[in-house]
């Protein structure tokens, strides 16, 4: 796994074990399909007494998503291939957060989406900025994330 | 509310999204998982479970000193099960429509929703044990509730006896999780553990009909022919051989109780 994939878990305050399976399901990919990956987020939220809760996880490479859901438990990951990521369409909803710097109360929801096919993203405090970074990455070049902070998730 | 029912599956989730306004977020593979995984992780933390799991054991050989014979057919620890997320919209789609028979109205008990269903499931998480003979049942249903009393949790059990010739004990806890809501918000819920007790002949009957049950459970249920007249279907031997394995564990036991009288 690559260090920054590393360095971006314990950030977000995961522990050894938790690193160690992500690592796992990294290695497992790369050997399966012998690609890079470009970037990995982890989807999580925080629960009432302020810890911290992990999801899933998002893996992009060159023309796929890997979504490894229920990673701590199991260990299957499931690959789609996508067409050109810049032409999927992104559904965001911001909370205390302005699309640059986080706080401990900012969030970030974010569903990316092509025809039947959609995969959620969350985000809490500094994860927020990670989060921000893909979308950046993958949206269509011309087109900008504009401030929706406060804004509530859709219905 | 259209008098037309959802006929299938898909349909049934566009129906819910058009009649009872359902966020479609909440449909998602995605969301169940985050909730089950939730859930099954809070179970696995409790302090119920923990016992439970360490008292494996104890509870085995209790039963080995009684009884003389083993408890269960292998020292594996039970595991928390996640009911897959197909399944799990299958039986909603079940009990709000294919059972449903105040439909268009909702079910006797109410309309299974996103806002209630993960209570009202009882097996999202479940847990298995596969016992040798037929009282093992009992007696691990029994020492399950001295666990549940330990530590102020409800407990319930069903003794199933379908007519398919399934025959299991379900015991029910509950639990208070959090867990996430489609957006950044958590909400507090309170869900079951299904404990399951069978028989190891009633387990190889339950693998081999499992494919059965589930096509079955999708039918309505005035099916025109009754399986127990159908004796060229799958159903009339396979369901029967439930009922028989039953009454033949049964027989095992008395042969066991005469043993011990018999015995100097």
């Amino acid at each position: 796994m690559k260090p920054k994939i590393t360095t971006y878990l314990r950030s977000i305050g995961m522990k050894k074990p938790l690193i160690e399976r992500i690592g796992l399901v990294c290695d497992r990919f790369t050997q399966l399909t012998s690609l890079d990956i470009e970037d990995l987020f982890v989807s999580e939220y925080v629960l009432e007494d302020g810890t911290r809760a992990y999801d899933d996880i998002r893996i992009f490479a060159p023309g796929m998503i890997v979504e490894a859901d229920q990673f701590q438990s199991h260990d299957s990951f499931f690959i789609n291939p996508v067409e050109g990521l810049q032409r999927m369409a992104w559904e965001i909803s911001a909370k205390k957060f302005d699309f640059k710097s986080a706080t401990a109360d900012s969030r970030l929801t974010a569903r990316l989406s092509t025809g039947d096919y959609s995969v959620p993203f969350k985000a809490s405090k500094e994860n927020c900025e990670v989060l921000t970074t893909i979308i950046q990455k993958y949206l269509p070049a011309h087109q900008s994330l504009s401030n929706q902070q406060d804004n509530p998730p859709s219905s | 509310m259209p008098d037309t029912k959802p006929e299938t599956v898909a349909a049934y989730l566009e129906w819910l999204q058009s009649e009872h306004k359902v966020n479609r977020n909440f449909l998602s593979r995605h969301y169940y998982d985050s909730v089950s995984s939730a859930v099954q992780r809070s179970i696995d933390a409790s302090a119920f479970w923990q016992s439970l799991v360490s008292d494996f054991s104890r509870i085995h050989q209790e039963y080995q000193l009684d009884s003389e014979y083993s408890l269960f057919i292998s020292n594996s620890l039970p595991q928390l099960l996640i009911k897959p997320h197909r399944s799990f919209i299958e039986k909603t789609y079940r009990t709000n429509v294919v059972h449903n028979e105040e439909w268009d109205s909702s079910p006797r008990h109410g309309w299974l929703l996103p806002g209630n269903w993960f209570t009202k499931v009882h097996d999202v998480v479940r847990t298995q044990f596969v016992v040798k003979y037929l009282d093992g049942v009992d007696f691990l249903v029994n020492s399950i509730q001295e666990i549940t009393h330990k530590y102020g949790m409800t407990y319930s059990v069903d003794y199933e006896a379908k007519e398919e010739g399934y025959y299991a004990a379900h015991a029910y806890t509950e639990f208070i999780c959090e867990v996430p809501d489609v957006d950044w918000d958590t909400r507090i819920i309170t869900v079951s553990l299904e404990i399951q007790i069978t028989t190891q002949l009633q387990d190889v009957i339950r693998t081999l009909l499992h494919k059965h049950y589930e096509d079955r459970r999708m039918k309505s249920s005035d099916s025109s022919v009754k399986w127990q007249w159908d004796y060229t279907s799958d159903e009339f031997s396979t369901n029967y051989l439930g009922h028989i394995l039953h009454y033949v564990e049964g027989m095992i036991m008395e042969i066991r109780e005469r043993q011990k009288e018999v015995a100097p």
